[in-house]
C-alpha cells in the first residue's frame, strides 16, 4: 500500500449526483459519498444494479460531470476535467472496441492520441499484447475475436497508456463462468504486475470477494461500508451488506441484559440467544437483528455440541448443492433457520438428516453479528 | 456439402418465391428496355425520325464530339458538386436527429424531412421559379429594403440549378446518414474520449469512419440521378446550362433521333458506372 506521505490515488469528497429522468423527477444517482483508494490497491465497488457505482465509476473517468462534490487524483482536483485530459483509462462493460480498426490500431489509439513517436508505439503495443497474451491476433478485426478475447484487448487498450488509475466496468460480466474465473486470476496477476490502482465495478459478490483488496458496497447512491473482503463477510454492520453479501440467516430480537463478554437477548421466537459483546454498549430493551451466515450453523440428530447458543427444531426442507447441503430448520414459535452442512462424508443420501427429523441447530457467540440499522 | 438433394431442392424454391417476382419485374422493365436502348443506339435514325435496321457505329462516333464531351464533364461537375453540398448540409442534420433523446421530436423532424415528396417534383421546381424570379420574394424583399436597385439575376442560370438540385436531393442524403449514424454505438466516443480523443478526433477517427455505409448510399443516391437530371436544369438553369440529361431528351423528344439518344445513354451510363465504381472503391476500405 501507499506511503503516508503520498496522496491518495483518488479521493471522491462528498461526491453527488443527480439527474432528470424522462418525467421529469430529480434522480439521485450517488448521495454526497467519501471515499479514499490508494495507490496499489484492487478496490471494488460492489452493489445491485442502479446502486450508483457504475456512475461513480464514470465521473472518476470524466465521462459524467457530478453535480457537487470533488475528485482529486493524486492530490490533483480533476472534478471538472474532460475525461481526455485524465491520467485514467476505463475498460468498457461491454468493451467498447473500435469496429472499423484491427487490434494493434486499437490498442494504439490512445498511444497516437497523445503523439507518441511511432517507433515507441510499435513496440508498446506489442509488448502490452504479450502481457494479455494475445501478441498473434494484432491484425484481426474485433469481430474476429471471442468475447474473452475482446476482454483483453480492451483491458491492453487502456493499460498500454500506463494510467494512474485503471477502472474497470464490470468487464467480466458478459463472460462465462469458466472464462470468467480464469480472467479473475489474469486481472489479479496484471494488475500485480503492472502495480498501479484498478478500481472495479462489480455486481458479482464473489468477484469482489476474491479479487479485492478492499470493497466499498453500495447502495441506492450511498457507500454502506468499505472494508476489506473478510471484514466485509464477517462483520457487516447493515442489513442491507450482510443480505446482499452471502446469504445470512436474520434473527428480530431484544436486548435483555449486557455482561462482560456476552450480550444476551430474547429472540422474537422467544428463545435466549448469546453475542460475544465486544466493547459494544446497548440499551436493555433494544430492538437488533441478529444476522448468522448459514454455514457458521451446526445441524445435525444427534447430540448437541456444548455452545451457548443451542436450539431444537423440526427439518422443514433439504436442498442439495453437491458440496454442500442446505437444511431449512423450523425453531418452536415459526423462526425458520438455514443450516449449511458441508458434504465431507457420503454416506448414500443427500443429507444427515430427513425431512421431519427433529434436530439441533447451534453456532458460537462470536459467530452471529449484531446488526442495529 | 452435406446437404441433402430434396433439402436443396427445398431451398431453392424458396429462393424463387422470395426473389422471383422482383427479377421478373427487374427483368421486364429495366433488363430489356436496357437491350433495346443499347440495340437502338447501333441503329440509323430514318428520315421522318423512324428507325432503321441498318447496324452502324455512327452514333458513338458522333457522341464522341467534344463538344457533348464538355458537356457530359459539366454534369459530372454539377452532380459532383451537388453531392458534395447536399453532404455538407445534411451530415451535421442527420447527426443532430440522431443523437436526440427524444423519440417524438426526431421522427417528427424524419416526417419533416419527407413532407416535400408529398407533392409532384415538377411543382416543387415551379416554385423555385416563383421564388427566385425577377418578381418573386427575394428580389422583392431586397428592393424593398433597398439594399438593390435593380432585380438580382436569381434565376436561369448554374447557381438557380445548383440551388435546385440541392433542394431535390438533399432527403436521398440525409436518410441514409441518419440511417448509418443513428446505428452507431456512441459508447465508442466515450471510449475515444477515454483514451485521450477531444471531441473533434472522436468524431474524425471514430464517427465519421463508421458512418461511412451512410456517406456512400447518401452520395450514390444523390450523384446518380442528379448527373441524369433534365426538369431542374431544364425549368431553372438558362439556355447555356445544358446538363446531359437535357440533351438525351432533347434527342428523344425534339429531334426524334432515338440511336444518338441511345448512345447517349449508354455514355452516361458508362459514365455513372465508373464514378460509382470509384466511389466505392475508395469508400469501400472504410466499410
Amino acid at each position: 500500500m501507499a506511503q503516508p506521505t503520498q496522496p491518495p490515488a483518488v479521493e471522491l469528497r462528498d461526491l453527488h449526483k443527480e439527474y432528470i429522468d424522462p418525467n421529469g423527477d430529480v434522480v439521485t444517482a450517488v448521495n454526497r459519498i467519501n471515499l479514499t483508494i490508494y495507490d496499489e490497491e484492487f478496490f471494488s465497488l460492489l452493489g445491485p444494479s442502479g446502486c450508483g457505482k457504475t456512475t461513480t465509476l464514470r465521473m472518476i473517468a470524466g465521462l459524467d460531470i457530478p453535480t457537487s462534490g470533488s475528485i482529486t487524483l493524486f492530490g490533483e482536483d480533476v472534478t471538472y476535467r474532460p475525461a481526455y485530459r485524465r491520467p485514467v483509462n476505463t475498460v468498457f462493460q461491454r468493451y467498447a472496441l473500435f469496429p472499423h480498426m484491427n487490434v494493434r490500431d486499437n490498442v494504439a489509439f490512445g498511444l497516437r492520441m497523445r503523439n507518441v513517436p511511432k517507433s515507441e508505439i510499435g513496440d508498446r503495443v506489442q509488448e502490452i499484447l504479450r502481457l494479455v497474451r494475445l501478441e498473434k491476433l494484432g491484425d484481426r478485426r474485433p469481430a474476429q475475436l471471442s468475447g474473452g478475447q475482446q476482454q483483453r484487448i480492451a483491458l491492453a487498450r487502456a493499460l498500454v497508456n500506463e494510467p494512474e488509475v485503471l477502472l474497470l466496468d464490470e468487464p467480466l460480466g458478459a463472460l462465462d463462468l469458466k472464462l470468467r474465473q480464469a480472467m479473475q486470476e489474469e486481472l489479479k496477476r496484471i494488475q500485480r504486475e503492472v502495480g498501479i490502482c484498478f478500481i472495479y465495478v462489480t455486481h458479482d459478490q464473489e468477484e469482489a470477494l476474491t479479487m479485492s483488496d478492499r470493497i466499498a458496497v453500495m447502495n441506492e447512491g450511498n457507500v454502506l461500508q468499505v472494508d476489506k473482503p473478510y471484514d466485509i463477510y464477517e462483520e457487516p454492520k447493515t442489513r442491507f451488506v450482510a443480505d446482499f453479501i452471502g446469504e445470512t440467516n436474520f434473527l428480530n430480537a431484544r436486548v435483555t441484559e449486557l455482561d462482560d463478554e456476552l450480550i444476551h437477548m430474547q429472540l422474537d421466537s422467544g428463545q435466549m440467544a448469546h453475542v460475544t459483546r465486544e466493547g459494544r454498549s446497548l440499551p436493555v430493551d433494544h430492538k437488533i437483528t441478529l444476522a448468522i451466515r448459514p454455514e457458521k450453523i451446526f445441524v445435525g440428530t444427534g447430540e448437541a455440541p456444548s455452545l451457548r447458543n443451542v436450539f431444537t427444531g423440526e427439518v422443514k426442507n433439504i436442498v442439495y448443492f453437491g458440496t454442500d447441503t442446505y437444511y431449512d430448520v423450523e425453531l418452536p414459535g415459526g423462526v425458520v433457520v438455514t443450516a449449511r452442512q458441508q458434504n465431507q462424508d457420503y454416506t448414500g443420501t443427500a443429507a444427515s438428516a430427513a425431512v421431519g427429523d427433529a434436530v439441533y441447530v447451534a453456532w458460537r457467540s462470536h459467530n452471529a453479528s449484531l446488526l442495529t440499522e | 456439402m452435406s446437404q441433402t438433394p430434396l433439402v436443396r431442392q427445398h431451398e431453392r424454391a424458396q429462393l424463387g418465391i422470395l426473389v422471383g417476382p422482383a427479377a421478373f419485374y427487374l427483368l421486364l422493365f429495366f433488363v430489356i428496355p436496357l437491350g433495346i436502348v443499347l440495340v437502338y443506339s447501333f441503329l440509323t435514325r430514318g428520315a421522318y425520325g423512324q428507325l432503321v435496321w441498318e447496324f452502324t457505329l455512327q452514333n458513338y462516333v458522333r457522341v464522341i464530339d467534344p463538344l457533348y464531351l464538355s458537356i457530359l464533364w459539366r454534369s459530372i461537375l454539377i452532380a459532383g458538386a451537388n453531392t458534395l453540398l447536399c453532404l455538407i448540409f445534411a451530415y451535421p442534420f442527420a447527426y443532430t436527429i440522431a443523437r436526440m433523446e427524444s423519440a417524438r421530436l426526431r421522427g417528427l423532424l424524419l416526417i419533416l424531412v419527407m413532407v416535400p415528396f408529398w407533392t409532384n417534383f415538377l411543382v416543387r421546381t415551379y416554385a423555385w421559379r416563383v421564388i427566385l424570379g425577377t418578381d418573386g420574394p427575394i428580389n422583392g424583399l431586397l428592393l424593398s429594403l433597398g439594399l438593390i436597385s435593380e432585380p438580382l439575376p436569381l434565376i436561369f442560370n448554374d447557381g438557380a440549378v445548383m440551388v435546385g438540385l440541392v433542394y431535390g436531393y438533399l432527403p436521398f442524403m440525409a436518410l441514409p446518414l441518419y440511417a448509418a449514424i443513428d446505428r452507431i454505438d456512441f459508447s465508442l466516443v466515450e471510449a475515444a474520449n477515454d483514451l485521450y480523443a477531444d471531441g473533434r478526433a472522436a468524431f474524425m477517427r471514430v464517427v465519421l469512419p463508421l458512418s461511412m455505409p451512410g456517406v456512400l448510399a447518401g452520395s450514390i443516391l444523390v450523384f446518380i440521378p442528379s448527373l441524369g437530371a433534365f426538369v431542374t436544369p431544364d425549368l431553372l438553369g438558362g439556355s447555356k446550362t445544358v446538363m446531359i440529361g437535357n440533351l438525351i431528351q432533347g434527342q428523344f423528344l425534339t429531334a426524334r433521333d432515338w440511336p444518338f439518344g441511345s448512345a447517349f445513354s449508354m455514355l452516361l451510363m458508362l459514365a455513372v458506372l465508373a464514378a460509382t465504381l470509384i466511389n466505392l472503391r475508395r469508400g469501400g476500405r472504410a466499410l
